[in-house]
């Protein structure tokens, strides 16, 4: 049963009138939508990407337990074949991950091996704008930056919602989620997604004066103070539905108690609640020592967060199958980069290349995608080799799930990885 | 002329055209060894005759002052037979003060006139031979001047034999650089000659200065003993004399005028020049400086300030401004001090803070809060030194290197060390950015954050050695291999803290003293190795000035820009003070690019707001922090704003700015990256709850108004405008502002009706900064 948006923009548009009292205030969407009865494509589909910060060691993720290779590299780390719980013959999972066990199992998640791009950066800054804008050379926050999600979204919305990109979490805006004609939107909670400042309706009015945009602005996105009031209206005029939909959500479903437990619960929260997002952003690990970045230490900390990711994406799954809306839903892991073959000698693992990702949803073709790098033919640093471009698994993303050409959104056709059922 | 050792070395060809013109050089130089000879004859002369003149005014001097104890003398004798009864001793005194007079006065006055003219007479020559050494001197640098051009003319003339025989674009650089290199050289020796100009008129400046004094001693003198003496023959011969000497004071005093002129004149020309030499930023004309130029330079060297401190910089002129916050050190030290974060912990400079340690839990203390209270005093301590320090760019400075040398103390968890940390920035602020580098590599916060305690010989972390290149000093893929980072990290095996004390140790059996290959340079290298290595690459001063330029200038500066402050750094070994005078006196700092283009971070937004409310510290100090913050929602409930540096911690944890919590080791991203809708949420919030919370009612609008000599609702508005925002408000938002204003009272009642006018602006105040335009300065 999915459950009914028109009350809640309707409530919104009331409410939104009722506060501001000058209708230009708010953008002309709104409006629109809401005289325009159900918003049209409810059942369109949606993307959420899930950063496991700090680079996972995607040998203890996706141990390939069946070579011996692997417990000669990984004598003190590796994860030994009695506990992996198995997807083939050749790899299985960490043993915090039992409920992606169960999702691998009832047909709703793919695992490709050996990801990764030519001339990898060990950067984290570097590495992870990389996978989020698509391609090389991007940098977070510069005029006119883009990531791919963002793109997807400008493609695929020819209007100027700004809640059509969503950020859930502390940490601020992803490049991965940024488009030029929407910018996105952070969300941390509703309390804080409000402005507090005004005592009576004169300042209320006045405030949403002030707030918008300068007439005879010229557009231009590159100009900072266009793109400050661009974000203030966008705020504005999103505060009341997300604060509404988020404070109010109520599930009987468990999430875990943490940031990022939270985070993706108001994910579900927004998708439940017939928001016209099709793309969300939360981070896993972001105000935890560092995430996966396990140069030191790793099994204790690397357990946590499986345990973490594993309930957390289990809960959200059987969330959304509640409210009707897993089949719209894909969700897929990335991280800057993966870990050094060898183990160190801290108990950890260092920055490395080639890493598994883990697509989820209904949608996809369940199974293990890619091929296992060989862990005897290391680059000169010792790194595995990378099988698969990640942005052929994009590719696959969005022509098949999406079904937008690929060159319209990265910089050009690449292969399909066949991770859509 | 390394420059050009080094292209006539490539010259094999153009050598005969070089030789055949040296040869004309050589009586040119012979000139020049002869007027350099003289010069210095000259100048020792000069020198001799100085000492001399200064001797005489001195002993003169000490001899007027003892003429002077004499006649006291006799005066005091006077006032005795004045008051003597007896008529015989009374006869007595008088007679003996009668011929002491006598003596005195013609001693006095005789010995005056004769020296005086002596001295003048020495002053008048050496004016005289002054003028003639100065012009030897600017000869001899004349001459010097024709032989470097001289050389630039024959090394082009050789280029261009060359350049028809090899390629041309090679070429056309190497003829370039010597170019380049030349007109550098020509502007340090225009340099030079400003400086010699400023010296000789600080020496004639000195001279004339003494010539004022002693005419002046020598007047008043003359006019004390003409006003004793009866004798009109004397008193007709004493006024001559001082007509005589007033006149000499008189042009004494022009001289020195003079002086001045020629002084601040060469000065003016010595620093452009001194900076074109070096290759650096083009500065400023100082007749461009005005307020908006001055309100600039308080925001960005600092966090801004009051209209009236605005002004107080303007005044200084453009060199004076940028001395007084660049050379911050000469300001006393102020701002809180740490005693006075309460005394539920030990006191953290006594080193007794660690998470682990017994200390704490000894005295029924759990160690996890108590670590947890103590960095959040830090936090709060650091804030208030921030809005109160009278060295603002310290503090903003120690801001810039701990996102820069980023390190959490989520992950350090030990706020002993972090403070340590944070007092090395605050030291070395404006220090030396190599004294920095190798401070980081020491630093038991740094090694701990970035695993290099167990980075042990035989078993190398990169962690360290990675971050160190990438992010500290050359730059993400520049100018270093992956190769170099695991020999990099070899050479910092063994540089660990001990956790006891949280100070640094080397352990000396964890080090691997075997052979590294550093940058392709192999030896056995320690970090501190590493450091000096990573110092000598040209990626190193390119990296860290274009960061300080993007941090206080603007994003994505082009190459030159960047060069020319690298430049700066590489000419004065990385010291950073004379690179910060480069950039704030630069001509691009203040264009139109660099103002009004910077979006407020976090700190810039929340201290920047207190500093334009001139937020002083409170008269009687009071606890920095108070027990756990009172939240209502989302809302900060602030009672005593100014020292509740609690609710600004929070603010600012909210807005993605926590203090000693940077968001990983790249620190801080500026610009956009905080900007979000939510965040725009936040950042209103704060400053609307701090506008409402100042004082326990708010901020007193009136009195800053008051200042400012405002008197209806558009000159507030105005006013405020000008003391709070940079981007100026648009008419219309302008105009509505002032509509929501109303009338106010005359402003003779706003004292009298305070509360009720102070409710009105506060709602206006708070409005006119929850704007887009009050996000950018």
């Amino acid at each position: 049963m999915k459950i009914p948006n028109i009350v809640t923009r309707r409530e919104f548009l009331n409410r939104g009138l009722g506060i501001v009292g000058v209708g230009a205030t708010l953008p002309n969407f709104v409006l629109r939508t809401a005289m325009a009865g159900p918003p049209a494509g409810s059942d369109d589909r949606i993307v959420v990407s899930l950063l496991l910060t700090g680079g996972p060691d995607g040998l203890a993720v996706v141990p390939p337990y069946a070579n011996d290779e692997y417990y000669k590299l990984r004598k003190v780390l590796g994860i030994p074949a009695k506990d992996v719980l198995k997807l083939n013959d050749e790899v299985g999972l960490h043993p915090s991950l039992k409920r992606f066990k169960k999702m691998h199992d009832e047909g709703s998640l793919a695992v490709v091996l050996g990801t990764g791009y030519p001339g990898f950066n060990l950067s984290h800054f570097r590495g992870r704008e990389v996978w989020e804008a698509g391609e090389k050379g991007v940098r977070t926050g510069k005029p006119g930056a883009t990531g791919w999600l963002g793109r997807f979204v400008d493609y695929s919305c020819k209007d100027t919602s700004p809640t059509r990109n969503i950020a859930v979490g502390p940490g601020g805006l992803p490049l991965g989620l940024t488009g030029m004609e929407h910018p996105g939107i952070g969300f941390v909670n509703p309390d804080s997604f409000r402005f507090n400042g005004s005592h009576n309706d004169r300042e209320k009015t006045l405030y949403a004066k002030l707030n918008q945009m300068q007439k005879g602005m010229k557009k231009d996105p590159k100009m900072d103070l266009q793109f400050v009031t661009q974000t203030a209206v966008n705020a504005n005029s999103a505060s009341g539905e997300l604060g509404e939909l988020a404070s109010n959500y109520k599930t009987p479903i468990e999430y875990p108690d943490t940031q990022f437990g939270n985070s993706v619960k108001t994910i579900a929260a927004f998708i439940n609640g017939g928001l016209d997002a099709r793309a969300f952003y939360a981070a896993q690990g972001i105000a935890v020592f560092g995430g996966y970045d396990t140069h030191a230490d790793q099994p204790r900390r690397l357990s946590q967060l499986l345990d973490e990711l594993d309930n957390t994406v289990g809960a959200f799954y059987e969330d959304l199958a509640r409210g009707g809306n897993a089949d719209r839903v894909l969700t897929y892991t990335y991280s800057e980069f993966g870990r050094r073959a060898a183990e160190n000698y801290s108990g950890g693992t260092d920055h490395g290349q080639a890493q598994p990702m883990f697509i989820m949803g209904p949608g996809v073709k369940a199974g293990v995608h890619g091929t296992q790098p060989s862990l005897t033919d290391l680059d000169k640093t010792g790194n595995l080799k990378s099988s698969v471009d990640f942005r052929n698994v994009y590719a696959g993303i969005l022509e098949k799930w999406l079904k937008i050409p690929t060159e319209k959104i990265l910089s050009k056709k690449f292969p399909q990885v066949d991770i859509i059922a | 002329m390394i420059s050009l050792g080094l292209f006539t070395a490539s010259l094999a060809q153009g050598a005969a055209a070089k030789k055949k013109a040296e040869k004309k050089i050589d009586p040119i130089l012979e000139k020049a060894q002869k007027v350099e000879k003289s010069t210095k004859e000259v100048e020792r002369s000069r020198e001799m005759a100085r000492s001399a003149t200064r001797e005489i005014a001195r002993s003169e001097r000490n001899r007027a002052e003892d003429d002077l104890q004499k006649w006291q003398i006799v005066k005091k004798s006077l006032k005795q037979a004045i008051a003597e009864k007896q008529p015989e001793t009374r006869l007595a005194i008088l007679r003996k003060a009668e011929k002491d007079r006598e003596k005195t006065r013609w001693d006095t006055a005789g010995r005056l006139i004769a020296d005086t003219i002596t001295a003048n007479e020495k002053s008048n020559e050496l004016f005289g031979s002054e003028i003639d050494l100065r012009d030897k001197m600017a000869a001899t640098r004349m001459v010097e001047l024709r032989l470097l051009e001289n050389k630039a003319k024959i090394s082009a003339k050789c280029t261009v034999d060359l350049t028809l025989q090899e390629n041309k674009e090679k070429e056309a650089k190497a003829q370039a650089k010597i170019a380049d290199a030349l007109q550098r050289q020509i502007y340090a020796l225009e340099a030079i000659r400003e400086m010699e100009i400023r010296e000789w008129a600080a020496i004639r400046k000195d001279t004339a200065e003494e010539l004022v004094e002693q005419s002046g001693e020598a007047a008043r003198i003359a006019k004390e003993i003409a006003a004793v003496d009866s004798d009109p023959a004397h008193k007709k011969q004493l006024q001559q004399f001082i007509k005589q000497q007033e006149k000499q004071k008189a042009d004494a005093d022009k001289i020195v005028a003079n002086a001045i002129k020629t002084i601040d004149s060469a000065v003016a020309k010595v620093y452009p020049l001194r900076v074109a030499a070096m290759g650096g930023l083009k500065p400023l004309a100082p007749n461009k400086w005005d307020y908006a130029k001055a309100r600039h330079l308080l925001v960005r060297a600092g966090f801004g300030g009051t209209p009236q401190e605005v002004e107080k910089l303007r005044a200084m002129g453009l060199y004076k401004a940028v001395d007084y916050l660049v050379e911050y050190y000469r300001q006393p030290s102020n701002g809180p001090s740490l005693d006075l974060t309460p005394k539920l912990m030990v006191d953290p400079l006594k080193g007794k803070m660690r998470i682990r340690g017994k200390g704490n839990r000894a005295v029924g203390l759990d160690p996890r809060s108590v670590e947890a209270n103590q960095r959040t005093q830090i936090r709060r301590w650091w804030l208030q030194r921030m809005v109160e320090s009278n060295r603002p760019l310290q503090e903003k400075l120690a801001l810039f290197w701990h996102g820069h040398f980023a390190s959490q103390d989520s992950v350090v968890q030990n706020s002993y060390t972090m403070l340590g940390q944070n007092q090395f920035f605050r030291k070395q602020a404006a220090g030396n950015f190599g004294a920095l580098l190798y401070g980081i590599v020491h630093d038991p916060a740094m090694i701990r954050y970035l695993d290099n305690n167990k980075n042990a010989k035989g078993k190398p972390n990169e962690n360290l050695a990675r971050e160190i290149m990438e992010l500290f000093s050359m730059g993400v893929d520049q100018g270093y291999t992956q190769k170099d980072i695991v020999e990099a990290a070899r050479a910092l095996t063994g540089y660990n803290y001990d956790n006891a004390t949280g100070t640094y140790r080397f352990l000396y059996n964890q080090h691997d003293t075997t052979d590294k290959t550093i940058f392709g340079k192999k030896g056995p290298w320690t970090g501190d190795d590493l450091v000096r290595l990573i110092l000598e690459k040209p990626e190193t001063a390119r990296f860290v000035s274009h960061k300080l330029w993007e941090y206080f200038a603007y994003e994505d500066p082009s190459k030159p820009t960047t060069e020319r402050l690298a430049a700066v750094l590489r000419d004065r070994k990385y010291a950073l003070e004379p690179m910060l005078k480069n950039l704030f006196l630069s001509e691009e700092f203040y264009s139109s690019r660099a103002m009004g283009k910077q979006i407020k971070s976090p700190v810039e937004l929340m201290v920047g707001l207190l500093r334009d409310l001139g937020a002083k510290p409170l008269s009687s100090p009071q606890l920095i922090g108070t027990p756990l913050p009172k939240s209502d929602g989302m809302r900060i409930v602030v009672e005593q704003p100014l020292t509740n540096y609690e609710a600004l911690d929070t603010a600012l944890q909210e807005m993605g700015m926590q203090l000693l919590e940077p968001p990983d080791v790249k620190g801080w991203r500026y610009g956009r990256p905080w900007i979000s809708s939510q965040r725009m949420f936040v950042r209103y919030n704060a400053v609307a709850s701090l506008i409402d919370a100042v004082g326990n009612e708010g901020v007193d609008v009136v009195a800053l108004l008051q200042g400012g000599g405002c008197k209806n609702a558009s000159e507030a508005v105005d006013y405020l405008a000008k003391s709070f925002l940079t981007l100026p408000l648009d008419a219309e938002k302008r105009k509505s502002l002032i509509t929501h204003l109303g009338k106010l009272p005359p402003c003779g009642e706003w004292s009298k009706q305070r509360n009720k006018v102070n409710q009105k602006l506060r709602s206006m105040l708070m409005l006119m900064l929850c704007v887009p335009e009050h996000q950018i300065s």
